[in-house]
């Protein structure tokens, strides 16, 4: 139990610190989100003076940016104790807790569709792979795998985007849904999402699933040299029972670890993907707070993504064990 | 580009009873995609409702007339701008995300000022006249707002009102705005008034706020509510189901994440001006995005981009238009006149003398970039109209390197070797910052500081981001930089707002010039006998309260002269702003044109029916 509440300690110690710097370094990022409205104003529409555009701007954000840092740390830490994020800039009067309630679900979505993706395909090849390890599917399976997962997924979603949606026209170029469709629990609504979802979704599963699949073929064929799986097949158990609970319980133990962690990297990946794809979830926003310098809005999605991070690998630690009472709890493999 | 025709238009002048049902353009599209042309007596389209016929195929142009002479098309002009097209907003008091550009096609302009013949057409403002005291408008009495209501002087003055809480520029000569009647606005003036600056800033005005929607907020404002909290409310309202007058209104529903849609309004009074379906405005978020949608035809025409000629000529197909109008600005180098070099008018001199701006131009676009004839704070465009044949008088500072080390030398500065340093050795160093997006700023900052450097100088170049550059630059830390030395606004034709720009500037910095240019300077004097001593401020304001035309011009000329001799920007090009229309499915006037000088075509000719669709 206190290996639990260090691991948790540890865990809040980190987003405590995480959120301190993020605070700095946002506040001592060059042009705030007053200079940066009245840029972009002027640049994309001129006809307005720009001392006219500064009072506009000025009441538009609505609050005091010119108070010291530390003032201002202090309340923002104060209120975020109390549960709340601010008040978006850019999206005023919406809360940062708004914006984000409402777009991580997509975020989440679109992971969730993914990883299931990347985890299906990735365990079941790296496993085959194994089975067939030295033939040409293997071969060419890993040489496959090995080229894709050097491709970064913005690579991936800006040639999906100009192959299957703007040249063939296969897919939406943008959006969540359909515009015109309202969400709900309606076919419509659901397929909408589901055929918007496609493309960011195989950015990350075709330049994932290779890594998974790797890793799984490795894991295999390194159980498959046991000791226990030959003792296995001298006892004439079915070939199927082996594959599944001998050698497949065991290869897939150290992909558990890959894969919580690789829902942190997707976080921090949604904030390039969804751009690209325009799809509005929390990376989508975060992009756009950080264009906007929308300070509140930058913190608060910052902060949710850390979080999760932290919480997944935090999961991993903890649950390890108990997918695998060989790894006794606050031993030395801790992800920290 | 989707096309239907409708071959057998209703007369909506002589169906007025019909319109109420039905309105012109809604039935344009719906006999158009029913091809149900044929139940109102005759034929047209194809079998398949999409229309691609031509006016030829039926032969018999004239059963096409909608009652104007014209053809109406289901067709949309297709058209970019760099906003989210799910963001933008119609609330003019809220900066954020505003118009996306489409604030020209549904909001009406009072007049609109032509570039080359220097007039005002007339347009939702019928007339107008300016007295010593006062200033009435009179509005046009046909303007009709989208939810059906009239346009009146009330909504004129509703939205003048509410100005006055945003600095609006009308307040800095108003007292007081009155609607004596329907289509009567009255203001009065607080004191003396250039009337040619009331003028600019009047007409350069919109009618873009019905009381409907922004009344209760004047009204809270009137009634003692906190100002900061009802502007800070007002400035933060996203409207995206904007009441307009314009001959289009946005419609939210009809827009999608990849484009804004504003479809004809069919009630307004020049409907019949109008014979395409609307605009679809998609978002593109890079200037070679921009390119190559017109390149591949995905765009029938643009408001604004910097395209370089090369490319034009190689890439682009011939069926698009350039329409070059003279711009208010360009690259200029800013001087910060607190440093200890770049604050001696030798040295402001001297770099004028030792760089060519011919070349600089050239570099970054010959055929729309210009050098201002003579530096002296007013736009290529009106400088001869204010400067006459007193332009001879100005220095050109065509390039003199000889004249240039001659400043440096009496400045202080010697040559040793091939770098020009103080008497404590230091050479001549900066850093000079720039946009670094815009290529053609970039490509005339890289030319001016090589020159510089052939010449003895240590400049060093260093591109920032738009919001760090005004960062940056509002707060004076800089030493050199290239900016515009101008702004884009229309109003900054007039030279009291571009002399204002460059001696007393409050673009980044609301306290003092960001570029700290004193407040008064001396000056030789223009007839070459002594000094004259120029009270910046003072002047300016003289500027904008003298009634009388010749007075003020003197005072133009004294200004431009200041800004001349001392270059508290030294402005290295003027740009054309350029603006594209395509002939393939579209006719417009020659783009040479006169009337093809003002801003913006893509609209303004719509509304003036010189914009058609050809059906072809």
């Amino acid at each position: 139990m206190n290996w639990f509440i260090k691991r948790i300690g540890q865990g809040v110690f980190t987003i405590f610190t995480v959120a301190s710097l993020t605070f700095v370094l946002i506040r001592v990022m060059p042009g705030g989100p007053a200079q940066q409205m009245v840029a972009d104003m002027r640049q994309r529409q001129p006809s307005l003076s720009t001392e006219q555009l500064n009072v506009m701007a000025a009441q538009r954000i609505g609050v005091d940016l010119n108070r010291p840092i530390h003032e201002a740390y202090i309340d923002y830490m104060l209120n975020l104790a109390g549960g709340s994020l601010g008040q978006s800039i850019q999206y005023h009067p919406e809360t940062v807790a708004d914006i984000i309630a409402r777009s991580l679900p997509w975020t989440a979505f679109v992971m969730s569709i993914s990883l299931l993706f990347v985890f299906i395909l990735g365990i079941g090849l790296g496993a085959i792979m194994a089975y067939k390890e030295g033939s040409k599917f293997d071969v060419g399976s890993s040489i496959i795998a090995i080229f894709l997962s050097s491709v970064p997924y913005y690579v991936a979603g800006v040639v999906l985007i100009y192959v299957l949606a703007l040249e063939l026209s296969l897919f939406p170029l943008n959006g969540r849904y359909p515009k015109g469709v309202d969400p709900g629990f309606t076919l419509e609504f659901i397929g909408g999402a589901l055929y918007h979802v496609i493309l960011p979704a195989a950015s990350f599963v075709i330049t994932t699933w290779g890594g998974f699949a790797l890793g799984m073929r490795g894991n295999s064929v390194q159980v498959l040299g046991q000791d226990y799986i030959r003792v296995a097949k001298l006892r004439g158990l079915a070939d199927r029972r082996i594959a599944l609970r001998y050698v497949g319980r065991n290869a897939i133990l150290p992909m558990w670890t890959s894969f919580l962690i690789q829902v942190g990297f997707m976080f921090g990946a949604s904030i390039i993907l969804e751009e690209i794809f325009s799809y509005r979830g929390i990376g989508y926003y975060m992009f756009d707070s950080i264009d906007n310098r929308d300070y509140p809005l930058m913190m608060g999605t910052f902060l949710v993504i850390t979080v999760c991070v932290v919480i997944a690998v935090l999961v991993a630690d903890m649950t390890y064990g108990k997918l695998d009472p060989r790894v006794e709890a606050g031993g030395k493999d801790e992800s920290y | 580009m989707s096309l239907e025709q409708n071959t057998c238009m209703v007369d909506s002048q002589s169906h007025k009873e019909y319109d109420d049902v039905v309105s012109r353009r809604k039935f344009v599209a719906l006999t158009g995609v029913t091809g149900a042309a044929a139940l109102a007596g005759c034929t047209g389209g194809d079998d398949e409702g999409n229309g691609d016929n031509n006016s030829d195929d039926n032969g018999d142009n004239n059963s096409d007339d909608n009652g104007d002479g014209n053809q109406d098309y289901d067709v949309w002009f297709e058209t970019g701008n760099w906003n989210d097209p799910t963001s933008v907003q119609f609330n003019p008091y809220n900066p954020a995300s505003l118009g996306g550009q489409l604030e020209n096609a549904v909001w009406e302009e009072f007049a609109k000022y032509n570039i080359e013949t220097g007039e005002w057409v007339s347009w939702a403002a019928a007339n107008w006249d300016i007295a010593e005291d006062s200033v009435t408008l009179e509005i046009r009495d046909d303007l009709v707002w989208n939810n059906g209501e009239d346009v009146t002087a009330e909504d004129v003055v509703t939205g003048m009102r509410l100005q006055e809480y945003q600095d609006g520029e009308i307040w800095d000569f108003a007292e007081s705005v009155e609607a004596p009647d329907d289509t009567t606005v009255e203001i009065s003036l607080e004191g003396s008034a250039n009337s040619e600056i009331v003028r600019w800033v009047l007409l350069t005005g919109n009618i873009n706020a019905s009381q409907e929607e922004y009344g209760e907020y004047l009204e809270r404002l009137e009634d003692g509510e906190d100002e900061d909290e009802v502007m800070s409310e007002l400035a933060s309202w996203n409207n995206r189901e904007p009441i307009t007058c314009g001959p289009f209104e946005f419609s939210d529903e009809d827009s999608t994440n990849q484009y804004m849609a504003a479809p004809a309004f069919d009630d307004h009074p020049d409907a019949d001006n109008i014979n395409f379906s609307g605009y679809h405005m998609y978002q593109r978020s890079s200037n070679e995005a921009y390119h190559s949608s017109l390149i591949n035809g995905e765009f029938d025409g643009l408001l604004s981009l910097f395209v370089p000629a090369e490319l034009i000529d190689a890439q682009f197909p011939d069926t698009v238009d350039e329409i070059q109008i003279p711009g208010t600005f360009g690259a200029g180098i800013h001087f910060n006149h607190d440093h200890d070099v770049f604050g001696q008018r030798e040295v402001r001199q001297a770099i004028a003398f030792a760089t060519d701006w011919e070349l600089a131009a050239q570099n970054a676009d010959p055929s729309s970039k210009q050098v201002p004839e003579v530096p002296c704070g007013i736009t290529t465009a009106a400088i001869q109209d204010y400067l006459g044949d007193d332009i001879d008088d100005f220095e050109s500072y065509d390039q003199d390197q000889e004249r240039a080390a001659e400043l440096l030398e009496e400045a202080g500065f010697e040559q040793d070797g091939d770098t020009w340093v103080d008497e404590n050795g230091d050479p001549i160093s900066a850093t000079v910052i720039y946009p670094s997006g815009w290529s053609d700023f970039v490509a005339a900052a890289e030319t001016v500081v090589s020159q510089l450097n052939d010449f003895g100088f240590e400049l060093e170049l260093e591109g920032q981001e738009r919001g760090t550059l005004e960062e940056n630059l509002g707060n004076s830390d800089f030493e050199l930089a290239n900016f515009e030395w101008n702004e884009g606004a229309v109003q900054f034709n007039h030279p009291y707002y571009s002399l204002r720009h460059n001696l007393q500037n409050r673009q980044l910095n609301s306290e003092e010039s960001f570029f700290k240019y004193p407040e008064s300077v001396e000056v030789p004097a223009r007839d070459g006998d002594g000094t004259m001593e120029v009270d910046l401020v003072q002047r300016l304001n003289d500027l904008a309260s003298e009634a009388d035309e010749d007075a003020a011009n003197e005072i133009i000329k004294e200004l431009a002269w200041v800004v001349n001799q001392d270059l508290p920007i030294m402005p290295v090009q003027s740009k054309f702003e350029q603006s594209f229309l395509s002939n393939d499915g579209w006719e417009y006037p020659d783009p040479e044109s006169e009337e093809m000088q003002a801003l913006w075509p893509l609209y303004w000719q719509a509304k003036q029916g010189n914009l058609q669709a050809t059906g072809e």
